[in-house]
């Protein structure tokens, strides 16, 4: 194990999660592409993507913060942190 | 003729909240098997898991799948295991119980209104009427493709007084339930010939998890509990104990209603 605090977080695996949730080609996944404005995800959607994350992370997400799974990079960050604080 | 539901399978849509969560306990009660579908985060679908083991419990067979049901893989992965389980008969009872969808007004707020809500999008409406609406017909559409809906079965749709009439931030809810009515409408036209009776249930204000999500909810609980003839609000056990008398006769003859299960709510303004 490393001591890299996001080392459970692949973001290419993380990229893969969303690209398939959301149907789309991994490469329009970009860091930073806006996941409502830009790729046209709807809450629903939205909440298909956080099961998902649920899953494979065995994290706990709150219906709250699915807003603020906006960015490949935001999502990247909010999973790293709950990975971190159930250690 | 009245048969008994002992040992007959229900799929219940929404199975984890308000009205299917009842229905389903409801027809466990009467002996009857329970798939239920519904779209939970973690921890909901942990409390989800434990009320299937409840109604495990009763001494019924009870599976509950947490799945997206307006997704068509969530059906191409469901259906066969609804052939599975119920040996290939297909289920007795269907429930459409699904909240999910944008609450919100079509046109933004004026100034000085007290909600702040904004004008619906074009992805919100599309959504929301897929989900709450469309999902029933697809659902039904595979099916009857699949040979799963026998004759005597019962199809029941939630809807709510808010598909006929206007209510503040409920506009897309409100296409979506008006839509729903209407493919009971066409469905029970179309199931007619199998021997398949298809209705909607009106249910009256009932304090659920989704009316909590609708803004100004307070005031419609008030307002309800004011003119309800019947001196109190719905309850999801009126809701549940209509759905079980209505499927327990064999016949097909009452179909394509708007049930009202509201002890009159509807009726005094």
């Amino acid at each position: 194990m490393s001591d890299n605090p996001t080392a459970g977080v692949n973001r290419e695996d993380l990229r893969a999660l969303i690209a398939e949730e959301l149907e789309l080609p991994t490469e329009e996944v970009t860091d930073e592409a806006n996941l409502r404005t830009d790729l046209a995800v709807d809450s629903l959607t939205a909440m298909e993507v956080a099961v998902q994350l649920e899953k494979k992370y065995r994290i706990k997400i709150d219906e709250e913060e699915i807003k603020s799974l906006t960015t490949l990079a935001t999502i990247h960050q909010l999973v790293s942190a709950k990975l971190e604080t159930a250690r | 003729m009245f048969v008994p539901l002992e040992g007959s399978w229900a799929l219940i849509f929404g199975v984890s909240s308000g009205m299917g969560k009842e229905t389903a306990r409801a027809l466990a009660e009467a002996g009857c098997n329970v798939i239920g579908v519904h779209f939970d985060l973690a921890e909901g679908q942990q409390r989800a898991e434990q009320y299937a083991k409840t109604l495990g419990g009763l001494g019924v067979e009870a599976h509950f799948f947490n799945r997206n049901i307006a997704a068509p893989r969530a059906r191409a992965e469901l259906v066969p295991v609804i052939r599975d389980l119920t040996s290939g008969v297909g289920p007795r009872v269907v429930l459409h119980s699904v909240a999910y969808g944008t609450l919100t007004s079509l046109l933004p707020a004026q100034d000085g209104q007290e909600e702040e809500a904004p004008e619906v999008t074009r992805q919100q409406l599309t959504m929301t009427v897929d989900v709450m609406g469309h999902s029933l017909v697809y659902w039904i559409q595979d099916l009857v493709k699949e040979a799963l809906l026998p004759r005597g079965a019962k199809v029941f749709a939630m809807t709510s007084a808010g598909g006929t009439r206007v209510l503040s931030g409920y506009a897309p809810v409100s296409a979506a339930k008006a839509t729903l009515e209407s493919h009971v409408r066409n469905l029970a036209v179309e199931l007619a010939p199998r021997g398949v009776a298809v209705n909607a249930i009106r249910a009256g204000t009932t304090i659920t998890p989704a009316l909590a999500k609708i803004p100004g909810n307070e005031k419609l609980i008030a307002h309800c509990q004011g003119i309800n003839p019947g001196g109190r609000l719905t309850r999801a056990e009126d809701v549940a104990e209509a759905i079980v008398a209505l499927s327990v006769s064999d016949s097909s003859w009452l179909t394509g209603n708007v049930i009202g299960v509201d002890g009159g709510e509807a009726l005094v303004v």
